[in-house]
């Protein structure tokens, strides 16, 4: 889907987005179908912020992925704070809800899982009824699993704890690569008012 | 003397909060809303109020802000009745934000995208 922005001022606020999906992390494949830019634009945007080439080959694509224990947590949290939004820009409402989700994980000492692009991949899971929110029959919470997940039986893995997953910081198997990880959002504000002369 | 009734501090902890609130929703309204839990309609308008209406609202004895945890969400929130206490709060703050509000389940995620 490619969109051409139509005016100069247009193009700049695409830009503008833009900038704050790559320093939140954001991979070129979230570029490219989110953003009105040309690729070329795009990657030469990319290189200025993050001083290196995006990282090629494919996203993950995993549904499954979000439904294993540590991951579903972020991902649910990440979800209940994009639902209640009510921007009607749908890369504002990302930018914004990974943000908020940002701020949550660093309020409560934990690594942020989550990559923009997981979150954003995860609303397209959505969108495409591949994934849900489904309410747990324990706590009532509502969580990420399968779409058609049934709800009479599913019990969140808040509810019922997997007895190896103990320590929620202490998994390293689902950190972020320092290419996907997006720096605290404060460093962030700090760092874009360095990049932009 | 007196039992301090806690008036000065009710009002002081009212003023902190409605500034705090609009300042936020300055910044930015809709991640206000998640965060202090007050409607968007609410922050827009408080946002354009006077200090003299805000100090106003905080004058009353009793407290404006409240809590959008309570119970067992509090308890989760301070770490209790878990195994693991990050999980607990993990757990409080996902119940806490989704309360009163109705979740979606599936299909209706159209107004993500255009």
């Amino acid at each position: 889907m490619t969109r051409r922005s139509e005016t100069i001022e247009q193009e700049a606020h695409e830009v503008l987005i833009a900038s704050e999906l790559i320093r939140l992390g954001a991979r070129m494949q979230l570029l490219e179908a989110e953003i009105a830019l040309s690729r070329d634009r795009l990657l030469r945007l990319y290189k200025e912020i993050r001083g290196a080439s995006p990282p090629k080959g494919m996203l993950p694509f995993s549904a499954d992925w979000f439904v294993s224990w540590q991951p579903n947590i972020h991902a649910t949290l990440f979800a209940t704070l994009w639902q209640p939004l009510g921007i009607d820009d749908g890369r504002r409402r990302l930018i914004t809800a990974y943000q908020c989700y940002l701020d949550a994980v660093d309020a409560l000492g934990i690594e942020p899982v989550l990559s923009i692009t997981r979150a954003w991949t995860l609303l397209r899971f959505f969108h495409a009824e591949i994934l849900q929110l489904t309410p747990c029959s324990e706590c009532g919470g509502h969580f990420v699993t399968h779409a058609y997940e049934p709800a009479k039986t599913f019990v969140c893995g808040l509810c019922h704890m997997p007895s190896r997953a103990t320590a929620v910081q202490k998994t390293r198997k689902h950190q972020l690569s320092s290419a996907q990880r997006s720096l605290p959002v404060k460093k962030n504000r700090r760092r874009a008012e360095a990049v932009t002369p | 003397m007196p039992a301090p009734d806690f008036i000065d501090e009710i009002r002081e902890l009212n003023l902190t909060f409605l500034l705090l609130a609009q300042r936020m929703a300055q910044e930015n309204i809709e991640a206000a809303a998640v965060k202090l839990g007050v409607e968007i309609e609410t922050l827009r308008w408080l946002q354009g109020l006077s200090p003299v209406k805000l100090v106003r609202i905080a004058q009353g004895a009793m407290l404006v802000p409240h809590f959008r945890f309570d119970g067992e969400l509090l308890r989760g929130l301070a770490g209790e009745g878990a195994r693991e206490e990050t999980a607990a709060q993990v757990h409080a703050l996902i119940l806490g934000q989704q309360k009163g509000r109705k979740v979606r389940i599936v299909g209706e995620h159209h107004d993500e995208k255009e």
